[in-house]
Parts: structure tokens; sequence; C-alpha cells
């Protein structure tokens, strides 16, 4: 090997234990949450799955589910405060969303609108996330049982916000 | 952190209207399905209600009064230029106050409407109201709704028992149109009766003598498929505020009492 080669092949090995040493040094603080812990997360989840059950057709009663096993776990660990907000603000959309399907719903059928494309395109539109969120809480259901963490699009990077959390 | 919220965000938002939108344009409603059934089987259709009220009620058979009411229904029609041939009107002894169209351009009309009616004028509103049903096809869409537009195709295929008849009739006879389809029926009698130089205040001033003898009570108002006729008579009076028309007289008094008169007589013809 010549003399640049040799300088250079030594600057990028160096680089290269570098970045082995700061991944590695990475790799030794993730958390890994008890048993308790992930089964108190992953209820979190499922607080809004049973109340679904309960709550057809009125959506507020997966949010006030939610929001109660969020207030009785206000002092719990961050791994499970972290899963408790991110499913309460997941219902929260939900609510939203539902809230005004469920309010034209009423307005048709006692009032005096009728059943219109638009009102058929949101309603298609609303099942369609609700079948993709009722999914996505299962799946963070059954991860966050396993102790893995499962951070949300949306929900999971307005949580890490709210925690004062940046990756 | 916040900036990848935000961004994560207004994609979702995008995401969430633009699904909305892009499904809005399909044609859910089946205004398709109404072209499926064709003219002439909705014809048959209400041929076939109107024998079988034929059956069970008797036809007003007097020429001169059904001439004149067609006169009626003929200033209307040129005036608005609608094919006055193409809307056949039937006309009931009966004493309820009531009018209704069938399927296949048919508008019947019962004794009971025609008495009610002080003048001329107010029986052409009834008669501008029910053609506007009749123009924006409110039966076609209201049986559908009712019974089907599966039923409804059988029906209008010919293949119909008097019993599916009895039950067509009963919907239509006894129950309302929606909201919606009064208010557009409404306004369309304003425009058609402005047109024909009718003042539409005699419209307000029938539906608020009918909304004297009977209104659903304000409580159960919310339930009604019929708006109250308080807020009808209002809303009538303000579409006439900015219709533009010349009043001309529908036709000699004497000729309208003549009416009254062959109606009261009952001269009739049993079907039986």
């Amino acid at each position: 090997m010549d003399s640049f080669a040799r300088n250079n092949f030594n600057t990028l090995h160096l680089d290269i234990e570098y970045k082995k040493t700061y991944m590695t040094i990475e790799q030794t603080t993730i958390y890994t949450p008890n048993e308790y812990e992930s089964e108190k997360a992953s209820n979190s989840y499922l607080m809004s799955v049973i109340a679904i059950m309960v709550g057809l057709p009125f959506p507020i009663i997966n949010l006030v589910a939610t929001f109660i096993f969020f207030l009785g776990n206000l002092k719990a660990t961050k791994f499970v405060k972290w899963h408790c907000t991110q499913a309460l603000l997941s219902q929260i959309f939900i609510v939203i969303m539902n809230g005004v399907g469920f309010s034209w719903t009423m307005s048709i059928m006692f009032g005096s609108n009728v059943i219109s494309n638009r009102y058929l395109a949101y309603m298609i539109t609303i099942v369609t996330f609700n079948i993709y969120e009722f999914i996505v809480t299962i799946r963070g259901a059954i991860l966050t049982r396993k102790g893995k963490h499962d951070e949300w699009w949306i929900f999971g990077s307005l949580t890490n916000v709210i925690f004062g959390i940046n990756k | 952190m916040l900036n990848k919220f935000l961004f994560q965000f207004i994609t979702f938002l995008c995401l969430f209207f633009g699904t909305w939108f892009l499904l809005s344009k399909i044609d859910f409603t089946g205004k398709v399905n109404f072209k499926k059934i064709s003219k002439s089987n909705e014809q048959k259709l209400g041929n076939s209600v109107v024998d079988y009220l034929k059956k069970t009620n008797r036809t007003v058979y007097s020429d001169s009064a059904i001439n004149i009411v067609n006169r009626i229904k003929d200033r209307i029609c040129t005036s608005n230029h609608l094919d006055t041939s193409n809307i056949k009107i039937y006309i009931f002894y009966n004493e309820d106050i009531n009018a209704y169209t069938l399927p296949g351009n048919i508008i019947v009309i019962y004794t009971g409407i025609i008495k009610f009616c002080k003048n001329p004028e107010e029986l052409s509103s009834v008669i501008a109201h029910e053609i506007g049903h009749v123009e924006h096809r409110h039966i076609i869409k209201k049986l559908s709704k009712e019974i089907g537009i599966s039923m409804l195709a059988t029906l209008a295929g010919g293949n119909s028992s008097g019993e599916i008849i009895r039950e067509v009739v009963q919907i239509i006879s006894s129950t309302a149109f929606d909201r919606a389809m009064e208010r557009e029926a409404d306004s369309s009698a304003v425009r058609y009766m402005a047109k024909a130089n009718i003042d539409p205040v005699h419209f307000a001033d029938l539906l608020f003598r009918l909304s004297k003898k009977s209104d659903v009570p304000k409580n159960f108002e919310w339930v009604s498929t019929h708006p109250n006729t308080k807020e009808r008579t209002a809303e009538i009076l303000n579409l006439r505020k900015k219709a533009k028309y010349k009043i001309v007289p529908l036709m000699p008094d004497s000729t309208w009492e003549y009416l009254e008169k062959e109606i009261k007589e009952e001269r009739y013809k049993s079907e039986n």
C-alpha cells in the first residue's frame, strides 16, 4: 500500500471504529419495560377497543374510557404514560371525525338533510380510517405487551412533543 | 420534533380530505338507477295504479269539470314550456284534502281539495306543486326508497300483484315526500305560477288555511317528513317577492262556480 492510501486507510479505519463505538453506546441505553409496565401500556390501547363494542354508535365512549385510564396512570412510569397519551390523542382525533359523521347521520334521520354523495363519501372515508386505527391499535396493544415501543404516525410525534422528547 | 408532527398532520389532512373529495365524485345515491326504469315501464306502473284507483274510488267523469281542471294545467305547462300532453290528471271523488303524483306523469286530485280551494288560483297552486314533483321525478325516487329499486323494477315491468299495487297506493297517498323534495316542489310551483301570470300568494293562502286545519305539533315536528306548513308558507312568500309576474285571471268566476257545482253533484260512472 503506498503512503497516500496508507494514510487515508488509517483515517477511514478510525472513522469506522468511532462509528462502531457510537452505535454500541446507543444500543446500551435502550429502555426495556418490565412485565407490569408492558401490560399497563397495552391496556391503554385495549381500552378504546373494548369501548368500541359498547360505544357504537356513540363515538364519545371510546374517548371517555381512554381518558379515565390515562388519568388513572398519571403517576405511572414514563413508558406507560407515553403510551396512554398516544392512545388518548388518537381517540381525540377519532371522536372528532366520528362525531361529525354521527351528527350528520342524525340530521338526515331526524332533520331535513338527505343522503347525498358527499355524505356517503364521508362515511366511507371515516369507516376506512376507523378500520385502519383499529388495526394499528391492536398492533400497538400486542407490541407494547411484548415490551416493545410502538410509535405511531402523527400521534407518536405529538406525544414526543408533549413529553419534550427530541429525536 | 414539532416540525415532524406538523408535517405528518398536514399530510394526514391532505389524505383525509383528498379521499373524501375523490369519493364524493362517485354517484352513490343511485340516481343512475332511476334511468334503469324506462319511461314506458313507469307509465305501465302508473296506469296499473290508476286502474286500481278506478276500482276503489269513483272517478269524476264530467267532461266539463275535467276540461276546466285541464285548462289550468295547460296554462301552467305552456307558460313554462312543458309538454302538457305528457301530464295526465285524474279526479276522484274523495273527501280527503289530497292530491298526489303517480309514476308516468300522472296527477291524482281528490274532490276534497277542489272543494277546499276558494278560487281557481288556489287549485292552480296545487297543480303547479304536483307538476313540480313530476318534473323532478320525486315519485320514483320516493318509491325506490320505500320499496326498493329491484321491487320497483319488477312492478314497472308489469309483474304486479294486487297486493303490491295496494301497498304502492298506500305509500303514495299517505306518506309524504321528504322535506327537501317538498321544498323543491314548492319552489317549482312558485316559479311555474309566476310564469303563468298567477299570483303565488294563493299558494301561500292555501297552505296557511291547511295549516289551521291540521298541523304537526311543534314537539313532533322533527319526526314529520313534511315541513311545517307555516314554514312553507313563509318560504313561498319569500320566493314570491323575487318572482316577476303580472296578474292575469285564470277563468271567469262563473266557470269556477260551475266546476264547484259539478263536483258537488257527484256525477260519476261506476267501474264495478
